[in-house]
């Protein structure tokens, strides 16, 4: 049997390690304590990989189809019934490590998507070789127009900036240096495949970062993720994208040496954050950007709510696949901003609502607050919905009203 | 649907329709479902066939940039997008109490040098041997430099153009950059929490509940005020639930609004619904300008909608006075020739008429339009493009005296990173665009900076400058 609090920290955890509860899932961790259900959580997850004929058939079948294809693709797979924490990891991975369709084909970023699926819970350094010479990476960031001669530093400078070590953990001889080292990979656009041209490469010896040699991909991935910034930036942009603060000092070094005595292994790293107390036992400390609030808003709804609309993600400012710049999207409180407001109210006024919950959902603040998993409303946000439904003569309309107002509310901003 | 809680019966589409579009946005958009367009509630304006198209994400719509890389779309000359006769300029005069200010974000770093081209200077060949403007096809300003070819209606019309425009120890970083341009901080250093704008604002509130606008895309730093209400939004049909009055409507307000109440924690969000519930009350002020008859025409632009509500919002009166819209798409690592050029192409066809709209509503005295881009680009070509470079400059229309003002920046005297070294300050220019808003300058910049002299009209420009 639940209490309530032990029901507010399971919806709690779940808003952090997935987008959404999948149905019938707090039932069964009901029966456990927090840190087994944490664990459930991580370990029952089947990652959904694309490997193979079905990656090479979402390839065709975006490619050819409409350009608003991908990005509600996307949302039908995070909204799909197997959704859980590796879809979470793998949208970590697509804001950390960016690159957008509106620079690139869509064929590439469904490569690209399908290399985050295969690495999301491996290993750092595999991954990070993998996404320097994935075709949309290389289209996005100028790789494939760098030659050994005229090495083209925009991989570079982002690569240590924001992907692995950032900003200040680097000199801009680094940066020069790293260019020349990655030069000679080139897409062909026809097959969606890479290639390297050792004849484009700078093959001559350089000193990088203290070392001198040849230097290539493997080797130059190898040396920034030697760096002990490294681990460091890494786990603090986890932590933060999980737990929605900067880590303390020494929460950071704790996790920067359990993630490099592990080589850089990210199960690892999750492990380390979700151990921390302030994962389970914190309050709700970031504003969920609008890809999370919606995929959240439309399990409250159920699948039949609504048919997911393009405009939806443009509106919101947050379509899969096109962040705003390399930096990806805003990781601040412009999410509950007034702008996100009248737009997420519009959105909300789309849905229906299912006989089930019509069905089987009280018409009372508190029934449709635990509905959509917010079990320690403050009072300001339940004196609210009391008031509206007060004033509220048409009983039914009634209902309707409470999850517009739910669904707004500063609780279910926040994770 | 929650939305069919009113009574009353759906509505059309947007004003901002182009029946000609047919980009990529044109099939699913509010309009082509059952919304209000509240502008009806209002005016009873008729239904405009076609969709809503705004392009939000900030980024220039570069239609198909294969087959601009494809064809090797250079910037031959060509004849202006609008017809080939001229434009007339837009002789400004001495603005009034209320100037508005509309500041076009150039997002990616604008190459000031392919912009404002130093044609003369035969070093410019050899920085820039493929990629590089042929003097035949630029836009003339004097024996040292011209303009972009794009650029040639906007300035028949009347342009001023602040050369040199950086910042002293510039930063290649894209964030780095914006985050300064944003908040105001030439050196990087000052750690605000507000936007400059958004001081701006803060300055100018009269408690009106709108002060300054980002039309088009996201909530951007530039525009976060310490207590002037700013709001971002990105389609004129967002918000109509927020003037729907039947009983449902009132209520969910009602309930919004107790919502929104500064208790128990959660500020910024309490906040952010506050906002919204004011944005109401700029929506009613607005006229369908749409219908007006000798509105000018609005060739297609990726900016196009934005301006053409900023003119709408302006010309409402409803107490916004500071408008921010981004153009993205000026990061032009590669294929610069065609991506630049057709940035600029767009700027020109949007300004052009947006100026003819601004005189139209009396207020082309008053609307100074000012651009603002995080770095240029280095001078040195790297492939078909260039990599982040320092010094810039700045673009003007209204009210300012028409020509170049500033110095070109050094080609033979590049700092250590062979990048272009700033002969004016980000707050110089800062300075300049806030007194003549009427703000003292030093209450909303962190350093000490003179404003260009020269740039604004001969005119009482100092017009009760408000000081904190």
């Amino acid at each position: 049997m639940a209490t309530s609090e032990h029901r507010r920290q399971l919806s709690h955890i779940l808003r952090r390690l997935q987008f959404a509860p999948r149905p019938g899932q707090i039932a069964e961790l009901e029966e456990l304590s927090i840190d087994k259900a944490v664990q459930q959580i991580i370990d029952s997850d089947t990652p959904v990989l694309l490997e193979g004929e079905p990656l090479r058939n979402l390839e065709a079948r975006i490619e050819d189809g409409d350009w608003d294809d991908l990005a509600l693709w996307y949302l039908g797979r995070v909204t799909a019934a197997d959704s859980g924490f590796h879809e979470r990891m793998v949208w970590f991975w697509h804001t950390h490590l960016t690159s957008s369709s509106e620079e690139t084909r869509d064929r590439l970023m469904v490569r690209q998507h399908a290399l985050f699926r295969t690495h999301a819970l491996g290993n750092f350094r595999d991954l990070l070789k993998a996404v320097t010479i994935d075709g949309a990476m290389l289209n996005w960031l100028d790789g494939d127009q760098s030659r050994g001669e005229a090495p083209n530093e925009n991989y570079a400078r982002e690569m240590m900036e924001l992907f692995a070590l950032g900003p200040g953990a680097y000199t801009e001889d680094d940066i020069r240096i790293a260019a020349r080292a990655l030069s000679g990979w080139q897409v062909d656009y026809e097959t969606s495949d890479v290639r390297f041209d050792p004849g484009d490469h700078y093959s001559r010896p350089m000193r990088f970062m203290g070392e001198r040699r040849t230097w290539d991909v493997e080797s130059i991935v190898d040396k920034v993720c030697d760096q002990p910034e490294c681990a460091r930036h890494v786990a603090s942009s986890l932590f933060q994208f999980l737990i929605g603060t900067e880590p303390t000092e020494a929460e950071l070094d704790e996790l920067a040496t359990e993630f490099r005595a592990s080589n850089l292994d990210i199960l690892t790293l999750v492990q380390a954050i979700v151990a921390l107390p302030t994962f389970t036992a914190g309050n709700p400390a970031r504003a969920r950007n609008a890809v999370e609030w919606l995929v959240a808003t439309m399990a409250v709804f159920g699948p039949e709510a609504a048919e997911p609309e393009y405009w939806w993600l443009d509106h919101l400012a947050q379509v899969p696949f096109q962040p705003p710049n390399v930096g990806g999207w805003a990781k601040d409180d412009r999410w509950v901003g007034a702008s996100q407001q009248l737009i997420r109210t519009s959105i909300l006024l789309e849905f229906e609502l299912s006989d089930a919950i019509v069905r089987d959902v009280e018409p009372t603040p508190d029934a449709v607050l635990a509905h959509c998993g917010i079990f320690d409303a403050t009072d300001t946000t339940r004196n609210a919905m009391t008031a509206a439904i007060e004033a509220q003569t048409e009983f039914n309309h009634g209902l309707e009203l409470l999850f517009v107002l739910a669904l707004t509310s500063p609780e279910f901003a926040h994770i | 649907m929650l939305r069919n809680m009113s009574t009353e019966s759906p509505p059309q589409s947007s004003p901002y329709a182009d029946p000609g579009f047919s980009g990529q946005n044109s099939g699913s958009t509010p309009a082509n479902r059952s919304r209000r367009k509240f502008l009806s509630l209002l005016a009873g304006g008729g239904a405009v066939a076609g969709a809503a198209v705004w392009h939000t994400s900030g980024r220039a719509n570069i239609p198909s940039s294969s087959s601009l890389r494809a064809s090797g779309h250079g910037v031959a000359a060509r004849p202006p997008a609008t017809d080939t006769a001229k434009v007339a300029p837009i002789t400004a005069g001495c603005p009034g109490e209320r100037r508005n200010l509309v500041v076009l974000e150039l997002s990616g770093g604008n190459d000031g040098l392919a912009t404002v081209v130093p044609y003369s200077d035969g070093r410019i060949n050899d920085l820039r041997p493929s990629i590089g403007i042929d003097p035949e096809d630029l836009v003339i300003l004097n024996n040292e430099v011209g303009l972009h070819p794009s650029l040639q209606t906007l300035n028949e019309q009347g342009l001023a153009i602040v050369q040199g425009v950086g910042t002293p120890n510039p930063n290649g970083s894209h964030f780095e950059m914006e985050r300064r341009w944003w908040a105001g901080d030439p050196e990087g250093n000052a750690r605000l929490g507000t936007g400059f704008l958004g001081r701006l604002c803060d300055e100018l509130n009269e408690g009106a509940p709108i002060t300054g606008l980002t039309i088009g895309t996201g909530a951007s730093p530039i525009m976060y005020a310490a207590t002037a209400g700013t709001v971002a939004f990105t389609d004129p049909d967002t918000g109509w639930y927020l003037l729907n009055d039947d009983p449902w409507h009132k209520n969910l307000r009602m309930g919004l609004r107790e919502m929104a109440q500064p208790a128990d924690g959660f500020d910024a969000a309490r906040t952010g619904l506050s906002s919204a519930l004011e944005f109401g009350s700029v929506l009613e002020e607005f006229q369908n300008e749409d219908e007006a008859e000798d509105r000018p025409e609005y060739p297609y632009a990726d900016i196009r909608d934005q301006f053409m509500f900023a003119a709408d919002v302006l010309g409402a009166d409803a107490g916004v006075r500071v408008l921010h819209i981004k153009l993205g798409g000026f990061d032009t690592h590669g294929d610069q020739r065609g991506d630049h050029g057709y940035l600029w192409e767009q700027i020109n066809n949007t300004l052009v008429p947006f100026r003819q709209d601004l005189e139209r509503l009396g207020l082309a005295d008053d609307t100074l339009i000012a651009t603002v881009s995080e770095f240029g680009r280095r001078p040195a070509q790297n492939g078909s493009g260039t990599d982040h470079g320092a010094a810039s400059m700045a673009m003007l229309c209204g009210p300012v005296n028409n020509g170049l003002h500033g110095e070109a920046p050094s080609l033979s005297k590049l700092d250590d990173d062979d990048n272009l070294r700033a002969t004016v300050r980000m707050d110089e220019y800062y300075a300049t665009l806030a007194d003549w808003m009427g703000v003292d300058h030093r209450t909303v910049l962190p350093t000490n900076a003179s404003p260009i002299e020269g740039l604004l009209l001969p005119c009482k420009t100092s017009v009760s400058i408000r000081s904190g």
